[in-house]
């Protein structure tokens, strides 16, 4: 059964195909939820509750693009508004000194500990991976948001309450930490022109990321 | 790769869309010189498309089922909304059959608050004040990609904890699936599918009255009315308290017909629409 008529199904109330649907795209939804809340049981709360919201608001889908898209960026809303209230309670309780996007989250869980995300990766898929949760918070949730989510900078902008020229430095400067992590990183190879232009990239991007 | 910075950026905003004529021209004749560059276009482009292949971590496996139990749970449209229309409500009688009613229906089984934890969870904690700002909604990009007007169509049966659903002369209610034919329309409110809002204030609740009960001048301020822009309904932003009076004083009054639309927010703040 293909995808938009799964969501016509279940958009006459038929469970099963829904459930479908969210078979379908729950490993991308929790990608997206669990990196952008920072911890995996969030993460699991916050996927869940992008598709109950996909599941009511099917009435008013009107499958202008695709289910996957708009689950995604059902996802990344949920995840933004998750944040904004995390950042109201941080302010309350730290003072109002830490609105900077950078500072306000805590790091992340170690995903590494679990065997099945070990398994269950494409080599290249892995590798960015890893590199995504070794990139600093604020770097890694823009990230999210553009490759993920798929949004746009200026929603980008409208969500993290940035101009769209800060986000599209912020990014620029998000994949060149990506990059440098993984080519730091043994196990990946960007298949760079020589060894020595890349030792001589990794000393001249030090500090400046 | 010194002085690449803005070219790196550029490289990087090119994955993400078309560049404007100048920027590509430069950018083009910088690259056309500079390897490092280069390298780094050919390395960005293989992150971004990596992009596609399935990224870590896989939903746990409890995902799909929690997933499919709320769901079950739920309806498909709007989340505890429904409207409801009240003739009379006589006496002790049909108070109990109603709240017979509600039980055998469900909601009384489940406390409210519990139905809507991520609310409750958000709130928890804030000092007073700061719950006047919405948990779950905001000016946020909450843009589901069509915000839809209610309309009977779009009622669902969810859960509603606080109120009535329907009540008839007789005093029966209505233990339904379909809710009853609604009369009114609830033009003036929008819902997006979280947040309720009238004429750009979140609410909590909306009623909806064909016009207000007598004894409403004791519970609200009538000169306080207000007019939404687009369809020129005349509205109050009351609180709970208010908004559970008026009900009270409709349910009493045979020619007063109302509807009501709640949301999960927590603003404290409702809306009493007239049907114009």
């Amino acid at each position: 059964m293909t995808e938009q008529e799964l969501v016509e199904k279940s958009k006459q109330g038929d469970q099963e195909a829904f459930e479908q649907l969210v078979r379908d795209n729950q490993n991308r939804v929790y990608a997206l939820t669990a990196r952008m809340a920072g911890d995996r049981e969030e993460g699991a709360d916050l996927a869940q509750e992008a598709f109950l919201r996909a599941w009511q608001g099917l009435p008013a889908f009107q499958g202008g693009s695709s289910f996957s898209t708009w689950i995604y960026r059902l996802a990344a809303n949920v995840c933004i508004d998750y944040l904004r209230r995390r950042r109201r309670r941080w302010a309350v309780e730290s003072g109002p000194s830490l609105d900077d996007s950078e500072e306000a989250w805590p790091e992340p869980a170690d995903w590494k500990q679990d065997p099945q995300y070990r398994l269950e990766q494409a080599e290249l898929g892995r590798a960015v991976s890893r590199g995504l949760d070794a990139l600093p918070e604020y770097q890694r949730r823009i990230l999210v948001l553009r490759e993920l989510a798929g949004l746009s900078y200026q929603e980008i902008g409208q969500a993290l309450d940035l101009d769209i020229g800060t986000v599209k430095s912020r990014i620029a400067r998000a994949r060149l930490a990506l990059r440098k992590i993984l080519l730091e990183d043994g196990n990946f190879s960007f298949a760079p022109p020589s060894k020595k232009t890349n030792e001589k990239k990794k000393g001249e991007h030090h500090g400046r990321l | 790769m010194e002085g690449c910075e803005q070219y790196a950026e550029w490289i990087s905003a090119r994955l993400d869309g078309p560049l404007s004529p100048e920027e590509e021209r430069a950018l083009n004749a910088h690259l056309a010189q500079c390897p490092d560059c280069q390298a780094l276009e050919k390395d960005l482009k293989t992150l971004h498309e990596a992009f596609s292949e399935p990224i870590g971590p896989p939903a746990p496996p409890e995902l799909l089922p929690g997933v499919m139990e709320r769901v079950r749970q739920t309806a498909p449209g709007p989340r505890r909304v429904r409207r409801y229309q009240v003739r009379t409500l006589a006496g002790l009688a049909a108070c109990l059959a109603i709240c017979f009613g509600l039980y055998h229906s469900g909601w009384l089984r489940v406390p409210p608050g519990t139905a809507a934890p991520q609310s409750a969870d958000s709130v928890e904690g804030l000092p007073d004040g700061v719950t006047t700002a919405p948990p779950d909604s905001g000016p946020a990009p909450e843009e589901m990609p069509e915000s839809k007007q209610i309309s009977p169509a779009s009622a669902s049966n969810s859960d509603l904890p606080a109120y009535i659903d329907s009540a008839s002369v007789d005093g029966t209610v209505a233990d339904d699936v379909e809710p009853p034919e609604a009369t009114l329309s609830l033009r003036a409110a929008q819902f997006d599918g979280a947040s309720l809002t009238v004429s750009g204030h979140e609410v909590d609740a909306v009623c909806t009255l064909s016009q207000l009960p007598q004894g409403a001048e004791e519970i609200l301020q009538i000169d306080a009315a207000l007019q939404a822009a687009e369809t020129e309904q005349v509205y109050y932003l009351v609180s709970r308290e208010q908004l559970d009076a008026l009900m009270d004083l409709a349910q009493a009054q045979e020619d007063v017909e109302a509807e009501l639309a709640v949301s999960e927010s927590e603003t404290g703040l409702c809306a009493v629409v007239l049907q114009n």
